[in-house]
């Protein structure tokens, strides 16, 4: 009855010393600087500042005319 | 939008399904690198253009064959009809016109993610809800970006006193409710409009008893067959007369489009089919002109009259009564109501030979205007 009793506990023991022991837990897992940035409107914002100064904004011909 | 919403990805989207996959096995670039510039050298915009399989085909497979084929992904009909008004041309004049069509026509192409995920490119683009994929995406900023011009405005309304589409302003319907999936994605291999397309939106589908020659409806009864629904059941639609496209100094592409009015002409059907018997229809005028591509190689359409210029159209103005249905004669002699050799050009007499309505093709006048009884 002792032995079978111990044997009940071992898994959520081992399952303490892992959860300790592993860095992951607790944690989110990592994520890509893609993710990183593009949920981030802060950067977002800043980043389409340097974007614009590289690239310039996107342009249209002023020699449209008419209705499209 | 501002830049930064266009490219905004939300927490909902990771956590939806699309959302697990890495953003590299779509897009490519550097996950890894923190400088956005060499992060992104390589990257693919639009994963989903001009070969969906990889992005969607892993799991929709069936759906990205069909719509890879598909009119609006494709727009295969403007390159054929450019090629029935250039003729038989030497290399360089269909060189010229293959890049006047890339630059242009071809704009408006719809990949599946420029339906599902972003605006199309044709308005620069930007995420229709922050990457989350839209089953069914919004007409407001889908479809209107592409179809804004003529057809959406028809259909809500937006044309000065000419009344919304009754299935919008009363059934409160939206393009999908018509343009539903399995037409959007159908392949369009061989189809020279997008008239020829098996799954186009048919009004009887919803309207039986309307198109039945047993219709309780006299004036069903009569036209059955004769005169394609919207003839009676339209109002005024665009018309547009001429677009000239070029490439300015800066290598920007530009359009130039002339007069356009609010017009409402029927003509008679050229070529009718088991699916499409009517005598008469309505008809729209698109807005190419012979000298259309001059820009690129002046003279190109050298057979501009191999195609009309007055096109059966479906409006998107449909009401239950219109001017035209509410007496006979308000078309039956109604001179002013069909197509006639004083509203074409000159250049365009021979291209709708088939279409104009000859003063002995005209309905004639009723004794009686008054509508039978029903």
């Amino acid at each position: 009855m002792q032995k079978a009793g111990l044997s009940g506990w071992a898994p959520l023991f081992a399952f303490g010393v892992l959860s300790f022991a592993s860095p992951l837990v607790g944690q989110e897992a990592p994520t890509s600087t893609c993710v990183q940035c593009h949920t981030d409107v802060k950067k977002l914002i800043r980043l389409s500042w340097e974007v614009e100064k590289v690239r310039g904004k996107p342009r249209l011909s002023a020699e449209n005319e008419g209705e499209g | 939008m501002e830049p930064y919403e266009k490219i905004y990805v939300s927490q909902a989207f990771l956590k939806t399904d699309h959302g697990q996959i890495a953003c590299v096995d779509c897009h490519g670039g550097n996950p890894d690198d923190p400088n956005w510039q060499t992060a992104h050298a390589g990257l693919v915009k639009d994963p989903t253009f001009p070969d969906p399989e990889n992005a969607c085909g892993q799991c929709h497979p069936e759906i990205s064959a069909g719509a890879s084929k598909s009119l609006h992904f494709t727009i295969a009909p403007i390159g054929q009809a450019i090629a029935r008004r250039m003729g038989p041309a030497d290399p360089p004049v269909r060189a010229a016109l293959e890049t006047a069509r890339e630059k242009h026509c071809s704009q408006c192409h719809a990949s599946c993610g420029q339906c599902h995920v972003s605006r199309p490119d044709y308005v620069n683009g930007g995420f229709l809800a922050q990457h989350r994929f839209q089953k069914t995406p919004l007409m407001e900023t889908t479809c209107a970006s592409c179809h804004g011009g003529r057809v959406f405005a028809e259909f809500t309304g937006l044309n000065h006193k000419i009344d919304a589409d009754t299935h919008f302003e009363d059934a409160e319907m939206t393009c999908m409710d018509c343009h539903q999936g399995d037409q959007m994605h159908a392949p369009a291999e061989g189809v020279e409009t997008r008239r020829q397309s098996a799954r186009r939106p048919r009004c009887e589908t919803c309207h039986p008893e309307a198109s039945s020659q047993d219709s309780e409806r006299a004036a069903h009864q009569i036209h059955h067959r004769k005169v394609a629904c919207q003839v009676c059941h339209a109002q005024a639609v665009k018309q547009c007369y001429g677009c000239h496209v070029g490439t300015d100094a800066k290598g920007i592409a530009y359009f130039k489009c002339q007069k356009t009015t609010l017009g409402f002409k029927i003509g008679r059907n050229p070529a009718p089919t088991p699916d499409r018997p009517y005598t008469y229809t309505v008809n729209r005028h698109p807005p190419v002109i012979p000298e259309t591509f001059d820009f690129y190689s002046p003279g190109a359409l050298k057979q501009f009259g191999q195609s009309p210029t007055w096109k059966a159209c479906a409006p998107h103005t449909i009401q239950r009564q219109t001017t035209q249905n509410s007496a006979c004669n308000n078309c039956h002699g109604n001179r002013a109501l069909f197509l006639d050799i004083s509203d074409l050009a000159d250049h365009e007499v021979a291209a709708n030979a088939a279409v104009v309505v000859a003063d002995d093709q005209l309905p004639s006048t009723l004794a009686d205007d008054a509508l039978p009884p029903n």
